[in-house]
């Protein structure tokens, strides 16, 4: 990867994450950051993966505040922060605990500016971990994107590279919605490349992650890479050139690319690795049979998770999360039959 | 805003199919600029634009068919809404694609044969785009084979059918059956479908007709065409016999008042039938002026509606060819038609010795349903007594 006067350098997810924080807390005193073990945590450092490290030594307690174990609680003083003038980034360990605090994002975070006909604003970044891949139990492997999409008024954010994680934070610290931003633990190890110099991605631009000409795969968080990987081999085993799409946003949503892409290769497959019903690709797939109909030559295929709770055992939970393979079989399914 | 809709150009007239658009989606257009043209089963006709503004949704391609009355185009007037005129284009889209629906049924109905097949079009496994490249592109997808998954018709299977169907049309010159060419076609079926015809051929002396075109030429130097004699003698048969000037309706028989003679005329663009109309009630001089005003119009593709409705007999010659004899097909709705062969002289025997005289052959074909036999006979007798005597009736 090659940006025009950018120095790069390979770093993971976390260390993207854990850049874009401290920039935006360097850059604007009002961004703070709360959450369970954001200050020390186990590791001694800052946050369970260290994505919060180091952020208390420079910016203090004050700014980088550990919570008690009560999501509505701190989602709630978070909101009223957002309210009175600060940036409050909140931690939600695992994207299952937005569970116990949906009432503060979905009635209060994402309506207050609504209902008060502007006069509110709730400038408040959520950043949660999509924990499956780690064995930890149907409680803590969830993948609820789809079900925060279904809510007006928040931005729904899942980046899947460094690059992006960073720059999206970015954007999504100085946006003035509430934002929900989708992490996963199986990218936090991923490693990419990314700028010395400050830059942004801006919220609601898909990236062409590959380009092709047979099909075009949308990709979800975690799935990105999956699908990469599988576009590597359809291109190599198969002589199938796959398009390769990264939302990275999902509220709002870039259909124009989406749509661009299904009219170039006439074929579209769906990859995310939370369930099936209602699920992400349930409403891309709708987009696309409402908007571009005329240019499908083949039934759109979804790739997701079973509608099961995910297993503790990893060995069973492997078998839920759709691998390289499944994706290959989706593609040759609809392309050959 | 302003719709174009499918004008009703004559009372029969039940759709009209689209000839070619002038202007493009997007286009500007300017208030009586011609838009579009569109053809009935008997004319071509020009739509101009009702409005100032921009031709902004086109409901139907070249050689579609649409029903009378149903909107054909929308024209955006400047200070329009664009939500309204989009939403007026989905409510029509919608009510297009219901009416492709009956319009199936209705076949389902009408034509027997035609059931099998509509169910074997919607058992086809084809993909949307797959299915609109070969609705561009006139392919029969009934004829295609399906490549994809489970057989279905994939884009790539439609894309080589043009391919093929391209090079096969250069190699074999196919020419598409639309416009004229298929009016023609589903008219002449219907009538072999639907009439049980015969043909009875008799010779006429024409040595009267020739002798009656020369002293008009000499004497008054008008050219008197043969089919202004040819319509002469017919029209006093008809007279004569007036159920060679009906038609059938459902039960019944009814004999038509007015004596509309058609004039078949073959023009490049195929096979017109302008028509004299009253032609009882014209003297040969007016009948000489309408029938060679007629032909002309009609091969420069100038002839109105007027011009080419509610005919009830046909004049059908083909003499100029060098045909003797051959059997017309009667137009739906009539009950016979006239065929007249050349003009050529033979050697005959008259009053005990070989005399060579100018013949010509008349082809009548008459359905048997309303006419036997033996009628159609004296008719067509009644016609070659008048040819043979025409200098008594102009």
């Amino acid at each position: 990867m090659y940006i025009r006067g950018c120095t790069m350098r390979e770093i993971t997810y976390v260390e993207a994450l854990n850049e874009a924080l401290r920039e935006e807390m360097r850059r604007d005193e009002r961004v703070i950051v709360m959450g369970e073990d954001v200050q020390l945590g186990y590791s001694g450092r800052g946050g369970l993966f260290l994505v919060t490290a180091d952020l208390m030594r420079e910016f203090g307690p004050e700014r980088v505040r550990d919570t008690p174990i009560s999501e509505e609680g701190f989602v709630g003083a978070a909101i009223g922060a957002a309210i009175t003038g600060l940036k409050p980034v909140v931690e939600i360990m695992y994207a299952d605990f937005l569970l116990c605090c949906m009432n503060q994002i979905v009635n209060v975070a994402a309506k207050l500016r609504y209902s008060t006909g502007g006069q509110l604003k709730v400038p408040i970044v959520i950043r949660t971990m999509i924990g499956q891949g780690r064995g930890v139990g149907s409680d803590h492997s969830q993948v609820p994107i789809a079900w925060f999409m279904n809510v007006p008024g928040l931005k729904v954010v899942a980046p899947s590279t460094p690059y992006d994680a960073k720059g999206l934070l970015k954007s999504a610290i100085r946006d003035e919605s509430p934002i929900i931003f989708f992490e996963s633990f199986l990218l936090y190890r991923t490693k990419g490349f990314v700028p010395t110099e400050e830059y942004i991605v801006p919220l609601g631009e898909a990236d062409v992650k590959r380009k092709g000409t047979d099909l075009t795969i949308v990709a979800i968080s975690t799935m990105v890479p999956c699908a990469l990987s599988a576009a590597k081999k359809l291109k190599e085993e198969f002589n199938i050139d796959a398009e390769v799409i990264d939302p990275r946003t999902l509220v709002p949503l870039d259909k124009k690319t989406i749509i661009n892409s299904v009219m170039k290769t006439n074929r579209l497959i769906i990859v995310e690795s939370g369930v099936k019903t209602c699920g992400v690709g349930a409403e891309i797939a709708s987009i696309v049979a409402e908007e571009t109909f005329d240019y499908l030559d083949a039934p759109i295929k979804r790739v997701a998770a079973p509608h099961i709770p995910a297993p503790a055992s990893p060995a069973l939970e492997q078998l839920t999360i759709p691998s390289e393979n499944d994706i290959i079989r989706a593609v040759r399914e609809i392309l050959q039959g | 805003m302003k719709t174009i809709i499918m004008p009703k150009l004559d009372l029969a007239m039940d759709s009209g199919t689209i000839v070619e658009w002038f202007k493009r989606e997007g286009e500007e257009v300017k208030e009586g600029e011609r838009v579009v043209s569109i053809m009935t089963q008997k004319v071509t006709y020009e739509i101009t634009s009702p409005a100032n503004g921009t031709l902004y949704k086109v409901f139907a391609s070249a050689n579609e068919d649409v029903p009378v009355g149903k909107p054909i185009a929308v024209i955006m007037e400047p200070g329009d809404n664009v939500a309204d005129v989009e939403r007026y284009i989905r409510e029509v889209m919608a009510e297009k694609a219901a009416s492709k629906v009956e319009i199936k049924e209705k076949e389902e109905i009408t034509v027997e044969v035609k059931e099998e097949l509509r169910e074997e079009i919607e058992r086809i496994k084809i993909s949307p785009i797959a299915r609109k490249l070969a609705e561009e592109h006139g392919i029969d997808i009934t004829k295609i084979k399906g490549t994809g998954p489970g057989g279905r018709i994939t884009k790539e299977d439609v894309l080589k059918a043009i391919e093929e169907f391209k090079a096969r049309k250069e190699k074999e010159k196919i020419m598409p059956l639309t416009g004229i060419r298929k009016i023609i076609a589903e008219r002449m079926v219907l009538s072999h479908k639907t009439i049980p015809p015969v043909t009875y051929s008799m010779e006429v002396d024409a040595t009267q007709m020739i002798a009656v075109r020369d002293a008009f030429k000499k004497e008054k130097n008008i050219d008197l065409s043969y089919n202004t004699l040819i319509t002469r003698a017919v029209v006093k048969a008809i007279i004569d016999y007036p159920i060679f000037n009906s038609t059938i309706e459902g039960e019944n028989i009814r004999i038509i008042d007015d004596i509309n003679i058609g004039i078949a005329v073959a023009t490049d663009y195929g096979l017109v039938v302008p028509v004299i109309h009253n032609a009882d009630k014209k003297d040969i001089m007016e009948l000489n002026a309408i029938v060679r005003d007629l032909v002309e119009r009609a091969r420069q593709n100038k002839l109105t509606i007027e011009d080419v409705s509610n005919g009830t007999f046909i004049i059908t010659n083909l003499g100029m060819f060098g045909v003797d004899v051959f059997t017309p097909i009667i137009f739906p709705g009539q009950v016979a038609i006239l065929g007249v062969g050349r003009i050529v002289e033979k050697p005959v025997v008259s009053s005990g010795q070989i005399v060579i005289k100018p013949f010509m052959t008349l082809s009548l074909t008459a359905d048997h349903r309303v006419i036997d036999g033996a009628l159609a006979a004296k008719f067509l007798r009644k016609i070659k007594e008048n040819l043979e005597n025409i200098h008594l009736i102009i």
